[in-house]
């Protein structure tokens, strides 16, 4: 306020000006709320907050993307991956199987049910999750609510049900080495 | 009338359907879209599944109705518009811009299976244990999209327990789909709000005031979410099989009364057009299952035009002459939907009901005392049922103050649907039989008793009567073919007035009750018509509030869009077109019936001279023709 808005916009990226708070939590020393510029790659984040042996970083919140480490060179804009502010970290002890299965049962809970995509979609995926878990899928299946995800984003009546299928597609797509290369789900790090 | 705010139906449950402009070839009414790379203009404000359906390309839907506001969950509708992110659904997007829309693409029909293929995995039950087998919208969506399996699995055990506590209504959630049509049925086409989503996410579920039972709610039993439910998740409590016993029952006598209404409907469930009357048809068929005798209710509709409009003079008489204090305007009783509506939510009115009974009572009343004794046999061996076009009538058979000929009066009620399986399962194809006539004692009916059926029936056939009693004139010389047309039609609420400008002699039957006419002299008779208990609520709160409606004389309310014909036990859809067609049977049957006043009836100038002898609204006809009224409030311990 006292420098202006010239200043605030010099901040930050082209697309997404000034600086932003994001709210940090899981695997790092010291989480809490940063005001950072737009633009921060994710490693520099991670070293900011001092998160070490990081596997993963959801970013935007449950509804968000799940990114691997070898994509920690991206940065938090508008124009790369985006998010409202909310950064969970994940370490290598983390299961990331039973970190999807919270995020899906936190859509599944937070559905109102008036749409036919989400009410039911959402637990169609959670199940899904639970079959990895157990070890008991089919690719062929997998594919199916791979699918499904894809018409819930597009189909659903709200954002709720056309995000939620995100962390769904980003994290089955960003960890299927750690997730199904491991046989019947027995994961690292458990 | 102003749709005034109401609680029972909050304004938000209300998007009602868009308004499109008067005048759609004015400058800015029309607007130029593309489906499917085919330019297409339509008013503005059509949505697009309308705009797709001018245009011949079939959209699936599901929860959109065309009875009922839009709600867009269903999402089986769902179209690509160009330059959007998401899919959009047709039926709740109104078309304000030059879109171009796409109903094909690759994501449109992934979408559409996908919401198939959900819905199936939560709904329980097989498709051959379904009364809605091969006229269920959910088999043909998945017969549509080439569903030969279970993509995400299939309920296998039911998790709903089926509530059969009402006499009429029954539902079964575990085939429920979520379309919520009953419950928009419910609260915004009836304004009676028994039904409502309850939890949320995949436990959501429709159900009553604190899940309780439907019998101890206050619903009216119209029915009408049964007619708009897509599956097999609501039906009529049926009594086909105690029906079936009793005419395997060689001791028991079974009479059947047929009403004015599933004689125009029944067609449809025979794969014919809407619109056609199978009168004798159906009489030849129920004989041929088994019935003993086939009566016709239009016989007691006629005989209700004599108690009620008796009734109606009486009360006019007391409270014009004698200065009484007297329950007016007089609200009419046929429909049960409408009288348990009436207790439940009005009961300071019940006074104002007609004591008559509905025709199906009186005729059960008369068939165990008069038609027994004139034939000889033991009342307690007749089985009385009832066809109706309604879910109610079989609540209101079973009503404990039903017994005035010392049995239950009406032993069973059977809808439109029912008896159309019935005839099925005796292998007989309706519309290929030969026609007969109804049975003696009551053999003939009149015009007036047939069109009770439709919205208006009742007041056009009551008036027929009245004013040739009063003036003593023709009323073929009042209105034309005498069709009183101001009280026809599809409209809410009509009201219409009648100047009395001449009197003439008091009829012999009523003669003991009048000494003359000279006091309705100058009068003006005020009528209203009303049906859907959605209106009723706007006539009663104008009544309660003293307005035009309190200074009516004589009012009659059906509770189901369009009057029985639209009743909740009539073939499955309901639209209004498929309504407007079976009214217009009703009345083409009458226009050609040869008699079509209740008072030129012979066969109820004859009961009158036999058996109830002190004339309409005498002691004999009070005890068994008239009934009383409970005071249910909206409170049920």
């Amino acid at each position: 306020m006292v420098k202006g808005g010239k200043w605030f916009s010099e901040k930050g990226t082209d697309r997404s000006s000034g600086s932003k708070l994001f709210s940090v939590s899981g695997d790092c020393e010291k989480p809490g709320v940063y005001e950072l510029s737009w633009g921060i790659k994710v490693s520099e984040l991670l070293k900011l907050v001092g998160a070490k042996n990081t596997k993963a970083v959801q970013i935007g919140g449950a509804s968000g993307v799940c990114i691997p480490k070898d994509q920690f060179d991206r940065t938090l804009a508008y124009e790369d991956v985006t998010t409202g502010g909310s950064v969970m970290i994940f370490n290598e002890s983390r299961n990331m199987v039973h970190v999807l299965k919270n995020l899906m049962e936190f859509f599944v809970d937070e559905s109102c049910g008036q749409c036919t995509p989400c009410r039911i979609g959402n637990v169609k995926l959670l199940e899904g999750v639970e079959m990895i878990e157990k070890g008991s899928y089919t690719f062929v299946h997998i594919n199916k609510l791979k699918n499904l995800g894809r018409t819930m984003q597009v189909a659903s009546k709200c954002g709720l049900g056309q995000s939620s299928p995100n962390p769904f597609l980003s994290i089955l797509e960003n960890f299927k080495d750690e997730i199904f290369n491991n046989g019947k789900g027995e994961l690292n790090g458990r | 009338m102003e749709d005034k705010k109401t609680l029972r139906a909050p304004v938000s449950q209300k998007p009602h359907r868009i308004e499109k402009p008067e005048h759609p070839e004015y400058i800015g009414g029309s607007i130029s879209i593309e489906i499917n790379e085919k330019k297409v203009t339509v008013p503005l404000g059509t949505t697009i599944l309308e705009a797709c359906q001018q245009n011949q390309i079939h959209i699936p839907t599901l929860c959109n109705h065309k009875d009922l506001c839009v709600a867009g969950v269903c999402r089986i509708c769902v179209v690509q518009v160009e330059g959007m992110r998401t899919l959009q659904a047709s039926c709740a997007f109104p078309i304000t811009a030059p879109i171009k829309i796409k109903t094909t693409t690759n994501a449109v029909r992934r979408a559409r299976k996908h919401i198939i293929d959900l819905l199936l995995s939560k709904h329980s039950g097989e498709c051959y244990s379904c009364f809605r087998n091969s006229n269920c919208e959910l088999q043909s969506l998945a017969k549509e999209y080439g569903i030969d399996h279970y993509n995400f699995g299939h309920i296998d055990k039911p998790k709903y327990e089926i509530d059969d506590s009402s006499y009429s209504v029954v539902r079964d959630m575990n085939k429920c789909v979520l379309c919520k049509r009953c419950v928009r049925t419910c609260i915004d086409l009836q304004e009676v709000g028994v039904l409502e989503a309850i939890g949320r996410g995949y436990n959501t579920h429709i159900g009553t005031f604190g899940d309780k039972p439907l019998a101890e709610v206050i619903c009216i039993n119209c029915g009408q979410c049964i007619n708009r439910c897509p599956t097999g998740a609501l039906r009529t409590n049926d009594s086909r099989d105690q029906i079936w016993a009793a005419i395997d029952n060689p001791k028991k006598h079974v009479v059947i009364q047929t009403a004015p209404s599933p004689r125009a409907a029944i067609c449809e469930e025979f794969g014919m057009e809407a619109g056609q009357s199978l009168t004798g048809e159906m009489n030849t068929a129920l004989r041929r299952i088994g019935f003993d005798v086939v009566f016709d209710t239009n016989f007691t509709a006629d005989l209700t035009i004599f108690e009620e409009g008796t009734e109606l003079i009486i009360r006019l008489y007391n409270a014009l002459v004698k200065k009484e204090k007297v329950a007016l305007p007089q609200f009419t009783s046929c429909s049960p939907g409408w009288v348990k509506y009436l207790e439940h939510f009005y009961p300071e009115y019940v006074d104002n009901l007609s004591s008559a009974k509905s025709p199906q009572q009186m005729f059960g009343a008369l068939i165990k005392t008069f038609y027994a004794k004139k034939k000889g046999i033991d009342p307690k061996d007749i089985v009385s049922v009832a066809v109706m076009p309604c879910s109610a009538k079989k609540f209101e058979c079973n009503r404990p103050e039903m017994v005035d000929s010392g049995f239950k009066d009406v032993d069973y009620g059977l809808t439109t649907r029912e008896l159309a399986q019935m005839i099925k399962e005796a292998g007989i194809y309706l519309p290929e039989m030969p026609k007969s006539h109804f049975d003696d004692p009551f053999g003939e009916a009149s015009g007036a008793g047939l069109i009770f059926g439709a919205t208006g029936g009742v007041m056009e056939a009551a008036l027929r009567t009245v004013v040739e009693f009063i003036t003593g004139k023709k009323i073929e010389n009042i209105f034309a073919n005498a069709d009183i047309t101001p009280v026809r039609g599809f409209e809410g609420i009509k009201y219409a007035e009648l100047p009395i400008t001449e009197v003439g002699p008091v009829p012999k039957l009523i003669a003991h009750l009048v000494p003359d006419w000279n006091w309705l002299k100058g009068a003006t008779l005020k009528i209203a018509v009303v049906h859907g208990t959605a209106n009723a609520k706007k006539v009663m709160d104008d009544i309660k509030a003293g307005g035009k409606f309190s200074e009516c004389h004589f009012i009659e309310f059906m509770a189901c869009p369009g009057g029985c014909i639209g009743g909740g036990g009539q073939p499955i859809p309901t639209t209004p077109e498929i309504r407007m067609l079976r009214a217009k049977a009703i009345y083409d049957e009458d226009k050609s019936l040869p008699v079509r006043k209740s008072h030129e009836n012979r066969h109820v100038v004859e009961i009158y001279n036999e058996f109830l002898t002190d004339g309409p609204c005498g002691h004999i006809s009070h005890k068994l023709l008239h009934t009383h009224y409970v005071k249910r409030g909206k409170y049920i311990a």
